[in-house]
């Protein structure tokens, strides 16, 4: 996979109250890998994968030292410059398929469409070519979820139906923003580990955001910490439970099992970490 | 007046009253800080105070007819001309706000809450009363309002108070429509579960927490419709159904101003832009006062 | 745990969409004894939070016998005051389950005025201490509020007039993990306090350890499992549906 470097991102909106900056001096470099961002509601993960996606719109404001993708400047790239890399070199996934796919189109006509932007290739063969793809996902019936609109799918049939659509160009470099937290905690596992398959098999890199760490320690080979805005710990997937900011140990240990039965959670003591954080 | 401002604008009011009034402070705020909706509220003010003081800003008699200066442009005797049995325009206009105002202002009074009520039940209820309310809403809709209002006029003869009821009865539809649109959009949301769990009788659940969600887009709607209300009523008295002559009414105005409109323009032309220059008032005052009800608009 | 609180005998819940009758709940039968902290947990569509609207009186298609305290419902009836007023809930979308427009006062003080509380304006103040939310919460609009916050006014609406048991639909389950943290410290807090039977939903095995003496386990409308506080802490079972789900769970 070709490398995509950050550095410096900053994102910001105009308020009456003046700027906010919500996403502050952000910075990584990617390759081959599975990266994970994780941080709570308001850290700014999700709009950094907008903005490296250049999806974020006037008045929001995007600055960066330095955004490349093998080698393209993403900064400052015109919208047909951008639709040879959204969909065919970078592909996304969002939390709620319901709301990712168009509900007067059809699955394979959907599908189809992503195809056909980026390869003309016979609408046939590129029907062919969907079946067999959901066939890889797991979908047990590809011919009957293909001819479905999207409001007859199940979360998780309407999430393998986004893998697919994003996948179907074999792209480089795939991000999952929040890609399973609206559905049902059965089908979680499958969808990931499915996921989680492909891209080993394809080569591809992984972008994995989240809030959820046990799912991001999982799935990822590394891991970012992000806290309004900024990121304020990296570390190896499988040593996230030792991370050291009082942050990630604050999130660690804020969550319910039974080993916490009776007791109070351990709360988020902010002034603390906001004095650690700047 | 600074005390004034620091007691409604406070973050933590002590009793509801004084959060009420502050809330409706910020509306008021917001709505005028939009160049529109000042200028929206601002035209219909001065129109409902024209229709006040009408006889002190007129001058002449609206209905003296000069038949040596008919359909006479406008000059220095007569402002905006004279129409075809020499009446001053001028006259005709300023007077021409009271019936008017009345009619747009008796119909919409009239059809909305109708309309409402019945969209709102319709959507909530679902099941038979659904679609006994739906199909008379539809039965309704079909009727041409001409033929409704020439039956009303012959049961109960003409008149400015029978033209408002004819078309009353044709323009609630469309808001029972709307009203059950939105209450069928909101009717399982989980905050409607829990007033029910929390034990509050249904008509309150209908009045206080749909009706207000359901007020936005049935604001808009009325003023969208107004328009249309004053050139139905200038329709209906054109047949003798409405506006009696010699009231001075603008639809009533337009349509007679018709037959002069290539030569003597300003007959018809007058009447109109009056029409027009209402209808985008009261445009203007409903997006207005949409943003007002709508707190998320903050 | 005292004696039964909430017994559910026989209870089958059925939808009709257009002609078709889909059975959401079969032959359901649990008891909570007063004061403890019940789970229901399951993937979605296994009808667990349909039990809750069955039990806090908001379905009207069911049959079997549900009993709270001394006072019985059967075959759908509709629930009466006496029951109602013992029954309370806390939805799970803290962004749906507050009215857009009514303040918080009012969404607070409307339930006591219909039912004819004398000093409403005391009694809400002290919901809003007892869930942590300041006074100066009190007229302000949902919008303005956090998730968190929306949350402890739901769950304040929910103790309005002290209910012997408060049902809990995925309580946390749209919330930061330390908001969570903090919405389940308080409700710890309140049931130490006030002694409230709580009936937990949840598809979160993380949440049900942590909260709950027993839990239910649903498949397809039915109870395969009830798995007892030891199970939960060895994360032991006998069903394979409840293998699958706590192997699933990441937290295992």
């Amino acid at each position: 996979m070709p490398e995509l470097i950050v550095e410096n991102l900053q994102v910001s909106f105009p308020t009456w109250r003046g700027d906010v900056t919500v996403v502050n001096r952000v910075g990584f470099e990617m390759r081959t890998e599975r990266l994970g961002i994780v941080g709570e509601s308001g850290s700014g993960k999700s709009l950094t994968a907008r903005a490296i996606l250049g999806l974020i719109r006037k008045p929001g404001r995007v600055t960066a030292d330095r955004m490349t993708f093998d080698g393209t400047d993403l900064a400052g790239l015109d919208e047909k410059r951008w639709r040879s890399i959204r969909g065919c070199r970078i592909g996304m996934i969002m939390q709620d398929p319901k709301y990712s796919l168009n509900p007067v189109k059809r699955v394979k006509d959907q599908i189809a469409e992503v195809a056909m932007l980026h390869d003309c290739v016979d609408r046939k063969q590129v029907h062919l070519r969907v079946l067999e793809m959901l066939a890889e996902v797991g979908v047990e019936d590809p011919i009957r979820v293909a001819n479905c609109y999207p409001h007859q799918l199940s979360g998780g049939l309407g999430q393998r139906v986004m893998i697919v659509a994003m996948l179907i160009n074999s792209p480089d470099l795939l991000i999952a923003d929040e890609p399973t937290s609206a559905l049902d905690v059965m089908v979680r596992g499958q969808v990931l580990q499915m996921m989680d398959r492909e891209i080993q098999r394809r080569g591809m890199g992984l972008i994995l955001i989240s809030h959820d760490l046990n799912t991001v320690a999982r799935y990822c080979d590394r891991v970012l910490i992000m806290y309004k805005g900024r990121i304020v710990e990296t570390c190896r997937a499988d040593r996230l439970f030792e991370a050291q900011h009082p942050y990630t140990r604050g999130l660690l240990a804020c969550l319910p099992s039974a080993a916490t039965r009776g007791q109070r959670l351990s709360v988020l003591d902010r002034a603390a970490i906001e004095a650690e954080a700047c | 007046m600074t005390t004034l401002r620091t007691w409604l604008n406070d973050e933590a009011p002590a009793s509801a009253w004084q959060a009420r009034c502050g809330s409706y402070y910020r509306g008021l705020d917001r709505a005028l800080r939009s160049p529109m909706t000042l200028f929206g509220i601002a035209a219909v003010l001065l129109m409902i105070l024209v229709a006040i003081v009408a006889p002190w800003l007129a001058g002449i008699d609206p209905n003296v007819q000069d038949f040596t200066c008919r359909l006479s442009p406008p000059s220095s005797a007569h402002w905006l001309g004279t129409d075809q049995l020499g009446r001053d325009l001028w006259s005709r206009l300023i007077y021409g706000t009271r019936p008017t105002l009345l009619i747009v202002l008796l119909v919409a009074w009239l059809s909305a809450p109708m309309g409402l009520v019945v969209g709102i039940c319709a959507g909530y209820f679902g099941g038979w009363i659904n679609t006994v309310f739906m199909r008379v809403t539809d039965i309704f809709m079909a009727l041409p309002r001409l033929v409704l209002a020439l039956m009303f006029v012959a049961v109960m003869g003409p008149g400015i108070i029978n033209a408002v009821i004819a078309i009353t009865v044709t323009a609630w539809p469309p808001y029972a429509r709307l009203a059950r649109t939105e209450t069928l959009a909101i009717r399982n949301s989980d905050f409607l579960h829990a007033a029910r769990v929390a034990g509050i009788p249904t008509w309150r659940i209908l009045v206080g927490q749909v009706l207000p969600l359901c007020l936005p887009s049935t604001v808009i709607r009325v003023t969208l419709d107004m328009a249309g209300v004053i050139l139905t009523a200038a329709g209906l008295g054109f047949l003798g159904l409405g506006a009696q002559p010699p009231l001075a009414e603008w639809g009533a105005m337009v349509s007679t101003g018709r037959l002069y409109i290539f030569d003597q323009w300003w007959v018809a032309a007058v009447p109109g832009a009056a029409i027009l220059f209402g209808s985008l008032a009261f445009n203007l005052l409903g997006d207005g006062l949409r943003d007002v009800l709508d707190p998320k608009h903050a | 745990m005292g004696d039964a609180l909430l017994k559910v005998e026989g209870l089958e819940v059925f939808y009709t969409r257009g002609r078709q009758r889909f059975q959401a709940v079969r032959d359901v039968a649990f008891e909570v004894g007063a004061g403890e902290t019940f789970g229901l947990i399951g993937g979605s569509g296994c009808g667990k939070s349909t039990i809750l609207l069955v039990l806090s009186g908001l379905d009207a298609q069911w049959r079997g016998a549900v009993t709270l305290g001394d006072q019985m419902r059967r075959d759908g009836e509709k629930a009466k005051a006496a029951y109602s007023s013992q029954v309370q809930m806390v939805f799970q979308d803290p962004y749906g389950s507050l009215h857009p427009r009514h303040t918080i006062d009012r969404t607070l003080s409307e339930p006591l005025k219909v039912h004819g509380v004398q000093d409403v304006e005391q009694r809400v103040l002290e919901v809003l201490e007892q869930v942590g939310l300041d006074r100066r919460f009190r007229f302000r609009y949902p919008h303005q509020l956090s998730g968190g916050q929306r949350q402890r006014v739901a769950i304040a609406r929910a103790l309005l007039r002290n209910p012997k048991l408060v049902l809990l639909d995925e309580p946390t389950s749209a919330l930061d993990a330390s908001v969570q943290a903090e919405i389940l410290n308080l409700l710890l807090d309140l049931k130490r306090e006030l002694g409230t039977t709580y009936l937990l939903v949840s598809h979160d095995l993380g949440v049900i350890s942590h909260m709950c003496d027993r839990v239910a386990v649903m498949q397809q409308g039915q109870i395969v499992e009830t798995l007892s506080e030891e199970n939960l802490k060895q994360a032991t079972c006998t069903h394979p549906y409840t293998a699958d789900l706590l192997r699933n769970s990441l937290y295992v």
